[in-house]
């Protein structure tokens, strides 16, 4: 393997490392509500967008691995939470997405935050057979945790957009300009 | 500019990147580590991992706490935040003074050979570092530990603050790590007792995540808004006369079999970095 191979994984690890203490550390003990914001979710979609679909599995391999790890659910569930929501989403870009616009990364959070929640509860009731936990029922809390994890992914996607347009010209080819229609 | 726009639109409208073989080997392998985690196989790595990366979550949950500490500061006047500050340290101190008095005052009538039992000195603890908050709904239920099973923790020992209120209980454990919840969760409940002449008994439970609701009380027992709430005793592996809160509210109806009493559990999430699980 080629030293920048090697180069390559270990700043992976470091990244999926540094995902991980943030959101189950930092993220968890801050106030308003803050820590609904999926800040692993969010990144893994960039990633999808800005890389391909082995690097976003093998960051949702790593965030679900360690969070399983070091949580109380039933282990599995983020594992496969993760890998179902880059596998929707990946769907979602090749066949419906033309571009990575603005609306497109927000399309795409709103999508990924509806699809990870989902599999986060199919995914507990699938797994209290083997390993009999407390689930939360579909109540008011939950709808309102789920309602402000959207407004956080959706707020952070945006943020993390224009933060990125200053970085890279990945997002920034949508529309052929006047200009260069001409030519 | 043309040519990357073109590089886009493929990059999305062709079908290359989503390779089902590849989807398949994924879910294949994540399939092959649940197995094997159910198997016990990877535990040893997981014990590893959890060892070795629980200092960086405390570091982060600090991280986290210290700009939690300062929006809650900022959010009040600051003298007035101040004073309430003192106050309540103030408070809690005598609280647990009063708490202490009552219940060697209780033991000495009842059990002399006990007396002895409730000085702080003699109740085996063991430290424990706070590493993440785990919420549901916005409130938080329950907040997870360094400490684990290779520490001779188990479900249901108690877990109390530095300023010796009692903040949660232990319910799951894993050989590094535990999970407690907090006071103020569905999911905890402890035998109590209002510190009054007759010591009433009744049954403490969370409520919401954001109060504690004291349930089973007997009708004719007389009741009132600031009692103080200790634990009973008549629980396993949880002492008598832990502060659980004091009472803010009852409510007493004639058509119930029993009356309910609303407690302030004494939980300040900024100091809850530190706590102590009392062992037996």
């Amino acid at each position: 393997m080629e030293k920048n191979n090697y180069k390559k994984i270990i700043f992976n690890l470091l990244a999926i490392m540094f995902l991980v203490f943030c959101q189950v550390g930092f993220l968890s003990a801050l106030p308003l509500g803050l820590s609904d914001l999926n800040l692993a979710l969010v990144s893994i979609i960039f990633i999808l967008a800005m890389t391909d679909q082995k690097n976003a599995l093998s960051f949702s391999l790593g965030v679900g691995l360690l969070m399983d790890i070091f949580s109380f659910q039933p282990f599995g569930v983020h594992l496969l939470s993760f890998a179902a929501t880059v596998t929707v989403l990946q769907l979602l870009l090749s066949r419906y997405f033309t571009n990575r616009s603005f609306y497109t990364f927000l399309a795409l959070a709103f999508s990924a935050t509806v699809v990870y929640q989902a599999a986060i509860m199919a995914s507990q009731r699938f797994f209290s057979f083997v390993s009999p936990v407390e689930i939360a029922g579909l109540d008011r809390q939950l709808l309102a945790g789920f309602g402000r994890a959207l407004v956080f992914n959706l707020l952070f996607s945006a943020v993390l957009f224009y933060a990125l347009n200053f970085f890279t010209n990945r997002f920034k080819t949508v529309f052929l300009s006047k200009s260069h229609a001409g030519t | 500019m043309g040519s990357c726009s073109g590089g886009t639109s493929n990059y999305f409208l062709d079908m290359k990147n989503f390779s089902l073989r590849n989807i398949s080997l994924f879910f294949a392998g994540i399939t092959a580590i649940i197995f094997l985690h159910y198997l016990r196989v990877l535990s040893p790595a997981e014990s590893l991992a959890q060892r070795a990366l629980n200092p960086f979550f405390s570091v982060f949950y600090s991280a986290g706490g210290k700009l939690r500490a300062i929006y809650d500061r900022q959010a009040a006047e600051r003298d007035l935040l101040a004073e309430n500050s003192d106050l309540k340290k103030q408070l809690a101190e005598q609280t647990i003074e009063i708490a202490k008095f009552k219940t060697i005052e209780d033991e000495n009538k009842l059990l002399r050979e006990q007396l002895n039992f409730f000085k702080a000195g003699e109740r085996k603890y063991l430290m424990v570092n706070v590493s993440s908050l785990v919420s549901a709904g916005g409130a938080n239920q329950s907040f997870v530990v360094d400490r684990g099973s290779a520490d001779g923790l188990f479900a249901g020992l108690p877990v109390v603050a530095g300023n010796g209120m009692v903040v949660g209980k232990i319910v799951e454990t894993k050989e590094h790590l535990s999970e407690a919840c907090l006071i103020s969760s569905s999911r905890c409940q402890f035998a109590a007792a209002i510190a009054n002449q007759n010591r009433t008994i009744g049954l403490a439970k969370g409520d919401l995540g954001l109060t504690v609701k004291m349930d089973f009380i007997p009708q004719t027992e007389e009741i009132k808004a600031g009692d103080l709430v200790v634990t009973s005793g008549l629980e396993k592996n949880v002492p008598r006369g832990l502060v659980l809160g004091k009472v803010t509210a009852v409510n007493r109806s004639n058509k119930e079999l029993w009356q309910t009493a609303v407690l302030e559990p004494f939980i300040d999430l900024n100091d809850l970095i530190f706590a102590a699980v009392l062992v037996p």
